[in-house]
């Protein structure tokens, strides 16, 4: 049995999604927070049931590329039963996509989820009247607490297609007939129900629109239908209207007491002076958090890596067999002590943001100054985004509409420091040089991407498109919720990175031991020379494409040394800050060269590729030649 | 009168859109269609966006859209 779960974005989708299948879909409180569909498989009343979980839309036309997946996933993947998530506090603009995917006449069930957020605002929902009204099974259910969702896949499983085929009025089911009609006569394969097709092409969609094109005598039709419904918006306008009368008639609104607590915080969070103020010290915050949980662990990690290093020295004789295990606990001492400890509470902190409501707001602060940088306020995601991993960073990008936007945002959002290159910052700059030092470097970092903003937008011709979504409510994020996606995150650290760094490790050990590294250093000299850095630094930079974290875990290995702590006597200040401004620039690690690839294709995977190194290099350079002048 | 030239929490009614406006269909998705009551909340500086309250959501916008949606007072 396969189910899809389809709604308008952040109804909660996700959150179902994962309490039936387990945490598999990032979930977040902004709209597109999924951009792609997961599937995830589990068992209910003995029966084994597919569950696809596909990104927000507003209505079955889309309008940017996470929607479009959707629908194409809705008309290619062959469901038995369509779960339709209905926010209960919204739903007068919700119930718009319930109509139209009534008009898809697969067996169906209604989610109406945020009941409890639905009451605080006024709003009691009569569930029979629901029903009645709409013609579909309607199950209340409370996904953040796991309540209704059992009595959800029971009523998905005894589904039945929706009782009302005619939604609109006489008038209108006559115009949308004749056009299905005309289209199933004439179309053999349709990748949509012609009755979808024609309400849509009747209003305008474009991809719609083009199937018809294709049948001469539709086209014909639809061209006089359009004519005499005003361009097809008497449909927009009757369906609007009918969900506004299934509101009134299924559903009571009490006066909410007071201003809500909310509006209260956006006075401050939103306000022209207060709301950034706010931003800047929630950042500043954020980054003294992340470097004050890290860095004891990195002192400590210190004692554990000479005590192993004598440990080894004096029990293992045999030299080749020494350095392959030297390698590997190094490896997983330097994940273990110097990444991880970065990672988690940087995390913990990320998906406090996305939960809470935040981001979305920040969009709203900064789209003015987005504007100059050839991009607008949505793009603030992907951004944030960008933090964390550039992966995820770059498929957000799906969220925006526009081509041009869309590459800008993707450049732009690869340049931010992810969480492996936040390790280096930390673990060289701050630790090792100071705190404010490694701030200097975050700023650097967003006036080296305004620039590159500012030249992105000034190369590629096209006019910015303006903002525009809807905000979400403040929500408290969960505890369970917090910890699950935090360690979701660090999973791939822990499945990914540690193998590549203790395999590393090893590789690096071997190469130390049969003295290959003078080969593999002649090559790098002349690029070390002049940023002046160790030669033997040049085969991390090689690891560092792998995973960004490489770079500082292998520094020490690289030098010779016993352990990280002993790199300020090997690197000078100067070095460290070359290093780190390399590292924080040069070259997208693989995953993300092939994320971007998927999103943006060759040519543009080329050009962010080959100008990040370029930049890392001149602004390496650069910091070399100041400190020569110092 | 235009949208972006109400009054800040002043209601108005959506009358219309003006030609050429491209985000017609997502604005029409939001549920800010010809006939609706809504108001602006607040105004971001620096010539930002706009957050307009409708049907108990908050929709942030541009100001260049808000100069193509058509309201009248009521």
């Amino acid at each position: 049995m396969k189910i899809a779960l389809i709604g308008q974005p952040n109804c909660g989708k996700s959150t179902i999604f994962n309490q039936l299948a387990g945490y598999k879909s990032i979930s977040a409180n902004f709209p597109g927070a999924t951009v792609s569909y997961t599937i995830g498989k589990f068992y209910f009343q003995n029966k084994s049931i597919e569950l696809v979980d596909l990104p927000g839309t507003y209505s079955l036309s889309w309008y940017d590329d996470a929607e479009k997946e959707s629908v194409k996933a809705l008309a290619s993947m062959d469901f038995d039963c369509i779960i339709n998530v209905l926010d209960a506090s919204t739903i007068t603009r919700g119930l718009e996509l319930t109509l139209e995917l009534i008009s898809l006449d697969k067996p169906m069930v209604v989610a109406l989820n945020m009941m409890d957020e639905a009451k605080k605002k006024g709003i009691e929902i009569d569930i029979s009247k629901l029903e009645d009204s709409i013609g579909v099974k309607v199950i209340p259910v409370i996904a953040k607490q796991a309540k209704g969702i059992k009595d959800l896949i029971s009523a998905a499983l005894t589904a039945q297609k929706p009782i009302k085929r005619c939604i609109y009025s006489k008038r209108l089911e006559s115009f949308i007939e004749s056009l299905e009609q005309c289209l199933k006569s004439q179309a053999t394969t349709l990748i949509l129900p012609p009755k979808l097709i024609a309400i849509k092409a009747i209003e305008g969609f474009s991809a719609c629109e083009e199937i018809v094109s294709w049948y001469p005598k539709c086209q014909d039709l639809l061209e006089t239908t359009r004519v005499l419904l005003n361009n097809g918006a008497e449909i927009t306008k009757e369906r609007h209207a009918l969900c506004l009368d299934i509101f009134e008639y299924s559903a009571k609104v009490k006066d909410s007491k007071g201003l809500p607590i909310s509006e209260k915080i956006d006075e401050i969070l939103l306000h022209p002076i207060w709301g950034y103020v706010s931003l800047f010290l929630i950042f500043i915050a954020i980054f003294f958090i992340v470097f004050e949980g890290g860095s004891p662990f990195e002192s400590l990690i210190d004692k554990f890596f000479s005590f192993t290093d004598e440990y080894l020295q004096s029990n293992i004789h045999n030299a080749f067999l020494l350095s392959l295990i030297k390698g590997a606990i190094d490896g997983i001492g330097a994940a273990i002590g110097i990444a991880l400890p970065y990672l988690v509470p940087f995390f913990v902190i990320l998906s406090i943001l996305e939960d809470s409501g935040y981001l979305s707001r920040i969009a709203f602060l900064m789209d003015s100054l987005m504007h100059k940088i050839g991009v607008h306020g949505t793009s603030v995601i992907p951004f944030i985004m960008g933090y964390g991993c550039s992966v995820p960073a770059v498929m957000a990008t799906r969220i925006i509409r526009d081509k041009r936007e869309k590459f800008i945002s993707a450049f732009l959002a690869t340049l931010i420091p992810c969480a492996a290159r936040t390790t280096v910052i930390m673990g060289l700059v701050a630790f090792f040089i100071g705190p404010v030092y490694a701030i200097l470097l975050y700023l650097l970092n967003l006036v080296v991407i305004g620039i590159a903003g500012t030249i992105l937008k000034k190369i590629l011709p096209g006019i910015s498109p303006e903002i525009l979504f809807d905000i979400p409510p403040y929500r408290t994020p969960t505890l369970k919720t917090t910890i699950i996606k935090t360690w979701y995150r660090i999973k791939d650290f822990v499945y990914v990175a540690i193998p590549l760094l203790v395999g590393g490790s090893i590789v690096l050990s071997l190469i130390d031991y049969f003295n290959f590294a003078k080969y593999i250093n002649y090559v790098f000299a002349p690029f070390m020379e002049l940023l002046g850095l160790p030669v033997a630094i040049g085969i991390v930079l090689i690891f560092g494409i792998f995973k960004k974290e490489l770079t500082l875990l292998m520094l020490a290995q690289a030098l010779g040394l016993s352990s990280i702590s002993a790199v300020s006597k090997m690197l000078s200040v100067e070095q460290i800050f070359v290093f780190t401004i390399f590292v924080m620039f040069y070259i997208p690690c693989l995953a993300t060269i092939s994320t971007l690839y998927r999103e943006i294709r060759l040519k543009g995977t080329i050009l962010i590729t080959v100008s990040s190194v370029l930049i890392a290099t001149v602004l390496a350079f650069i910091a070399h030649l100041i400190f020569l002048v110092i | 009168m235009r949208l972006i030239d109400s009054k800040v929490l002043q209601e108005v009614r959506v009358v219309g859109f003006e030609s050429g406006c491209r985000s017609k269909e997502r604005l029409l998705q939001l549920g800010i269609v010809p006939g609706v009551i809504l108001k602006i909340k607040r105004l971001a500086p620096f010539a930002g966006p706009l957050i307009v309250s409708i049907e108990g959501s908050d929709v942030v916008l541009g100001r260049g859209i808000a100069k193509k949606i058509i309201v009248e007072e009521i």
